[in-house]
């Protein structure tokens, strides 16, 4: 994909592009804050505003190469004022059950055994977060290469390669399929 | 050459974990799959990677959906919330005339996609394959009027916002159309200029706009809503069971608190209860009454002897036998102990001591067996009863208390009088109101 030149078309009002570039990185960026926060009933919320804010502040992105990078730290900004917000309401009041409750987990999908997909996800949150992001994407878009997802995450492919070996063989060996 | 292109087992690894999600380089690398021919080990580690692999993908597969739908939402959020982002409207314009679609083309371009049709036809051609925000159509065309072109649009494309162009003398068709709602401007021809055909066009085009930003606004609500239906669903259902079980808990309670549990009847609370209830029934529907208690004989013996494990069992196989004795609206309790009180209501002397004779006769014949685990052998133990009646014949007034007090009157003289007998105490007609705190006398019988 050349992003650089659909998102000068889309910043030049061309629509058709911004419809484009908007479809293309919801999966991303919904991964992206997925892999920092555990409640995937608040992620939505957080892709929309990070949307919002991208585009209210469209005149900051200095380098249209460098979009999704761009993109994410803001999305990064925006997890990081979720949870500043959650801990100053987690003082007052302990009403957000769901946060201290890992059972409140979304609820498995038919024909597989819940305890299973529950151990999978505890055991992919408890990888460090520089291991999660980039397995996240993978997982939204299979189809992004190591060099696109270098891209996005401000590194290089071979350090994507790596992270994401080292993933998946910490899973193994936690899971031990 | 072959230890060039073997492979061991650590770089067979690194390059699976690293491509597991891309199969394509696995199956076609040579050296990859010449290894795992050959070492089952990675053959293991591969599957599992691929299993690994598929329980992510489902794991997250819902998630996936959702995100690839939350687009629509977002976008809906960023038009309704700025509209320097409105998607630009396509306009197709139709005439037969090349100069008036020139000319048309030149004045919008600039803010619009513009289609051209140089006829009917043509224009019904492009709505098949080209989503048409606006159009512009001309009244005098060759192959049908402009107003049944935008008549056909009004059925097959309700949302296109129609504009017509007429010349002076079709003016009076057009308003008809209008006034049915088929167009929403017309122009009149030849006196527009651009800037009067720019802002008819703009006026239609930012109706259309707020309309189509309404559908979302409204698809977005929809879909909250429709979750939180299925939320309130899943609620109610919960407090349902909720509370179907406090219900069966509460009659639970009810029954423990209302039945005496060594015998299933009904306890000494329950007895107040009915036996006021009782009294207060006779108040407005006048009716004899017999209350009696029941006494097991010498029962501190058989506790002695059989200890509270055959005292026990007594106390059950006995309150089966005296319920045996019973008419149907006849109540018996126990108040504690070995003492049972028997609500007769309807009987007078005569019948209640018919029924108290009955039952005292019925647990004398009665045979009580206990197995001595001492011995482990049968032990037949003897069980007599002294019953003493309180009757309140038709008339007679007395509260709780006072009948309770003749019935215990009445046993003590059965004891006294050897036992294993019947006594009845009738309890007085009051005498006027003037002495009411007196009390009822007690008759012997």
């Amino acid at each position: 994909m050349d992003d650089e030149a659909q998102v000068r078309q889309a910043l030049n009002g061309n629509h058709r592009a911004f419809t484009q570039l908007v479809e293309r990185y919801t999966p991303l960026v919904y991964a992206y804050i997925r892999a920092r926060v555990r409640r995937p009933d608040v992620v939505p919320d957080l892709v929309q505003e990070t949307f919002s804010r991208a585009w209210a502040q469209r005149h900051t992105l200095q380098d249209p190469a460098r979009f999704g990078a761009w993109l994410f730290g803001i999305a990064r900004n925006i997890c990081n004022a979720y949870f500043r917000d959650q801990r100053n309401r987690a003082t007052r009041t302990f009403t957000d059950v769901s946060r201290l409750d890992p059972r409140l987990d979304p609820p498995a999908p038919e024909g597989r055994p819940r305890e299973d997909l529950e151990q999978l996800m505890a055991e992919v949150y408890r990888l460090p977060l520089l291991l999660r992001a980039p397995l996240l994407l993978r997982l939204f878009n299979p189809h992004l290469t190591y060099q696109q997802l270098a891209g996005l995450l401000n590194t290089t492919p071979e350090a994507v390669n790596r992270r994401l070996t080292r993933a998946r063989n910490q899973l193994r060996r936690r899971l031990r399929v | 050459l072959l230890w060039e292109i073997a492979m061991n087992c650590k770089r067979a690894l690194a390059l699976i974990s690293a491509r597991i999600d891309r199969e394509i380089n696995l199956v076609d690398d040579e050296a990859l799959r010449l290894h795992l021919e050959e070492c089952p080990r990675c053959r293991k580690r591969l599957e599992a990677l691929r299993r690994q692999e598929q329980a992510l993908a489902r794991a997250f597969a819902p998630e996936r959906e959702a995100a690839a739908a939350l687009t629509d939402r977002i976008l809906a959020h960023l038009y309704t919330h700025d509209p320097a982002i409105q998607p630009r409207c396509t306009i197709l314009v139709v005439d037969d005339k090349p100069y008036i679609l020139d000319f048309i083309t030149r004045t919008l371009s600039e803010e619009y996609d513009v289609l051209l049709a140089d006829s009917g036809a043509a224009a019904q051609e492009l709505f098949r394959h080209k989503r048409i925000d606006l159009i512009l159509s001309d009244q005098q065309m060759p192959d049908m009027t402009g107003l049944q072109l935008l008549e056909w649009v009004f059925r097959h494309h309700p949302r296109t916002m129609r504009l017509l162009m007429t010349g002076y003398d079709e003016v009076k068709a057009a308003v008809q159309a209008f006034n049915r709602g088929h167009i929403f401007r017309y122009l009149e021809k030849p006196s527009f200029g651009p800037e009067g055909l720019l802002a008819t066009v703009r006026d239609a085009a930012r109706t259309f706009q707020l309309e189509r930003n309404h559908e979302h606004v409204l698809k977005e609500l929809r879909a909250l809503n429709d979750e939180l239906e299925l939320r309130v669903a899943q609620r109610t259902r919960q407090l349902e069971e909720v509370n179907t079980e406090l219900e069966q808990k509460n009659l639970m309670l009810e029954r423990f608190a209302l039945n005496d549990a060594l015998t299933g009847l009904p306890n000494r609370r329950a007895l107040d209860y009915l036996m006021e209830r009782e009294l207060r029934w006779r108040e407005r529907y006048p009716a004899p009454l017999t209350v009696g208690i029941v006494d097991i004989d010498h029962f501190k013996d058989i506790n002695t002897r059989y200890l509270h494990p055959g005292g026990d069992k007594v106390l059950t196989d006995l309150a089966k036998c005296l319920t045996d004795g019973l008419r149907k609206i006849d109540v018996l309790g126990r108040l504690g102990g070995e003492e049972f009180l028997l609500i007769a209501p309807q009987a007078n002397q005569a019948g209640g001591r018919v029924l108290a004779e009955r039952i005292r006769a019925q647990v004398e014949a009665r045979v009580f067996t206990y197995r001595d685990p001492r011995s482990g052998s049968d032990q037949v133990i003897p069980v007599r009863v002294s019953i003493g009646l309180a009757v309140l014949e038709l008339g007679v007034a007395a509260d709780y208390e006072q009948v309770k007090l003749a019935a215990a009157a009445a046993l003590k003289r059965a004891k006294d009088l050897g036992r294993n007998r019947v006594e009845v105490q009738v309890l007085a007609p009051a005498r006027a109101e003037e002495r009411p705190a007196a009390g009822p006398g007690v008759a012997s019988a």
